[in-house]
């Protein structure tokens, strides 16, 4: 039963809801980030102080060493980096058995701290570019197979299969959202337009406005005949004068069989790794001149193989720069996957589109 | 044994009760009706000859109905508020909700978000977790409208809520093993109000003017009121262009002061759903009696309303 007493109630406050201006803390990175023209400082809300960023990491290009070479100071070189800096794939383990005796040490010493120099080098390339040891052990064969995760019968020791596949599940999931709302924003049409569209990788609602019913079932053929892989019903009917003209909505829905989403099944080791998300976020958006609304931590769900950290994130811009950022961030993060997007025109009554805004909720799989 | 005021207030009437109640045992002792020297609508409201108009009104009715040193609960329609049910994102942290409701309520303002509150009845802080809450904005000036009339007129307030909500607590409380979704059907002055529930949950809630005209009941015949009803059930069970139907109503309940118990007649000729009278017949929850000439127990719908607010 709702019971209520206006005299008494306490009307929820906007204002409480925790507002920090903060600007990101920059890292070495964000210097490739093109400048935009617009220098106007990127306003976010936080939850919490963000953790210490990991130090500057100069990037330098690897010096190409031969196989002796780096069998021989791999083991001493490689230190795991920080967990949230933590590159996806695995090194090779220390057990390899190699290790020079205290007597070569003096003859050796010289070459090996030149050795040792460019291992370092090397390691800090491997966590900036994501691209482990591993890969350089493989045959020509196997760095073009581009399907089947490495494994350790490969000859390295690779990511846990389970693991892999979350992260090819994650992509599979962003990509089937990317392609379902790039779709669904392409039927544009003078009398009927979106006012919000919502899309979880097990359904997709969407709710439009016409000046007429007939003009949003002919929407829904429309859409229909362009997604016909789903199946949209409307769910229900509202009108509204707006602007003195009776306006009105229909909301769709349908839902997503599990089948219709595939995982990812290209090679993973080109795409960004662990990160910082509240660094990333905002470096983003900036990348694609957009305006990082907000960005505030969720709940934390510990797994087996994962902790999976939810974020929710508002994002606003024009409408090119939204698409561009959606593809950069539904194909290049396998770490993160999309659990509900929400895209609304910010001014649905005059039907403009051309400045969106974009509601994200999040999750980041934390390999344990 | 408590004595009660309570007062609901529409547009242009308002209906007056006072009850004493004790345990199980309801007396009525007062049921008014009275039209109201204006028209309440967002002109008027803010308008200050209105509301001088509306002080002087409720100073005589105070006097009129002797309301001296009684507080006086209050309700107002449901269609003065915007009601809508959210479902909150277990994903999001406590102390963020916030910004999820006043997001989910952006499309409904025909104004500024700052000019309105909204309420979150039963959001508490240890049941954060469900995944639907119903929530509920109003004009922060129909707020102080109200507030303001019965201060300036020297009246006490004990309460001041929306009678969609008292109304499914009484009927809960006087069926309580009442099964499916039920239709408490309001007959206004200008419009029904539907207030669709089930056993445990407030469903939704409309307001549907008998006519296109949005004329009064007075000036609408019988034939149009009957076409009225039935596309008000016709549209709730099969909505136009809609694929399924969104709701499944077993019985429905009739309520209001204009209500004519013959018009159950082309009710139940328009629909096959059960159709009675909201009344405290069936319930044995309650006991009533009157102390009041005018009214018998076959009519107590007509005061559901103000009723409603003394449990």
């Amino acid at each position: 039963m709702v019971k209520i007493d206006f005299l008494t109630a306490i009307p929820l406050d906007k204002s409480s809801v925790a507002k920090t201006e903060e600007t990101f803390p920059q890292i070495n990175q964000q210097k490739e980030v093109p400048e935009i023209a617009d220098d106007k400082e990127t306003i976010v809300e936080i939850e919490e102080i963000p953790e210490s960023i990991t130090p500057s990491i100069k990037k330098e290009k690897p010096k190409i060493l031969d196989d002796e070479e780096i069998q021989r100071v791999q083991p001493k070189t490689f230190k795991p980096e920080p967990k949230e800096e933590e590159p996806i794939f695995e090194t090779v383990s220390d057990d390899t058995g190699y290790y020079p005796s205290k007597s070569k040490k003096k003859i050796f010493l010289i070459p090996l701290i030149i050795v040792i120099i460019v291992a370092i080098g090397f390691g800090v390339f491997q966590i900036i570019q994501k691209f482990p040891i591993s890969s350089l052990f493989k045959s020509e064969k196997s760095t073009q197979k581009k399907t089947a995760p490495t494994t350790e019968a490969q000859g390295v020791s690779a990511i846990a299969q389970p693991v892999l596949e979350t992260y090819q599940t994650n992509l599979g999931i962003n990509l089937f959202i990317q392609d379902k709302l790039k779709k669904i924003i392409s039927l544009r049409s003078n009398t009927t337009r979106f006012s919000l569209i919502v899309i979880t990788p097990s359904e997709i609602n969407l709710t439009v406005v016409s000046d007429s019913e007939e003009k949003i079932s002919q929407f829904r053929t429309n859409l229909t005949n362009l997604l016909n892989d789903l199946n949209f019903r409307i769910l229900s009917t509202k009108s509204q004068i707006i602007n003195n003209k009776k306006m009105y909505f229909a909301d769709f829905s349908s839902k997503i069989a599990p089948a219709s989403i595939t995982p990812y099944s290209d090679d993973l080791t080109e795409l960004k790794q662990a990160f910082d998300i509240r660094a990333e976020m905002p470096n983003l958006t900036k990348v694609h001149k957009l305006k990082l609304d907000y960005l505030k931590n969720g709940r934390t769900l510990d797994g087996n193989l994962f902790q999976e950290r939810f974020h929710y994130m508002g994002v606003s811009g024009n409408r090119e720069g939204m698409i561009n950022f959606l593809t950069e961030l539904t194909s290049s993060y396998p770490l993160l996957r999309i659990n509900k997007i929400s895209a609304n025109p910010s001014n649905f009554v005059t039907y403009s589109d051309s400045y969106v805004t974009l509601r994200f909720n999040i999750s980041y799989y934390q390999p344990k | 044994m408590t004595n009660i005021n309570s007062v609901s207030i529409w547009e242009d009437s308002l209906i007056l009760t006072e009850i004493v109640r004790e345990d199980s045992s309801v007396i009525i002792k007062k049921a008014v009706q009275e039209s109201l020297p204006i028209f309440l609508n967002h002109q008027t409201i803010q308008s200050e000859t209105s509301i001088n108009q509306l002080v002087d009104h409720f100073k005589d009715f105070q006097k009129k109905y002797q309301l001296d040193e009684k507080k006086l609960r209050i309700t107002i329609p449901g269609r003065f508020t915007i009601i809508k049910k959210i479902k909150l994102e277990k994903s999001i942290a406590d102390n963020n909700y916030i910004d999820q409701i006043f997001y989910e309520f952006e499309k409904f303002w025909e104004e500024s978000s700052t000019n309105y509150n909204i309420y979150v009845p039963d959001l508490t802080a240890t049941n954060t977790l469900q995944d639907e809450v119903l929530a509920i904005a109003i004009r922060k000036n129909v707020l102080d409208f109200f507030k303001n009339i019965f201060k300036n007129a020297n009246i006490s307030l004990e309460l001041l809520t929306t009678s969609c909500f008292t109304i499914d607590e009484l009927f809960k409380m006087l069926f309580p093993n009442s099964a499916g979704q039920i239709l408490l059907l309001g007959w206004h002055h200008r419009g029904f109000e539907a207030i669709i529930i089930d056993d445990q949950n407030f469903i939704n809630y409309f307001y549907r003017p008998y006519n296109k005209n949005l004329e009064s009941i007075e000036k609408v015949d019988e034939f149009e009121l009957a076409n009225g009803f039935s596309n008000l059930i016709y549209n709730l069970q099969h909505p136009s262009i809609l694929a399924q139907p969104i709701y499944d109503i077993q019985t429905i309940y009739n309520y209001g002061y204009y209500f004519r118990t013959e018009w159950l007649d082309f009710m139940r000729s328009r629909v096959q759903i059960p159709i009675n009278l909201f009344n405290f017949d069936a319930s044995t929850t309650f006991k009533l009696s009157f102390d009041v000439d005018h009214i018998t127990s076959e009519q107590i719908f007509k005061y559901i309303e103000p009723i409603s607010n003394v449990f």
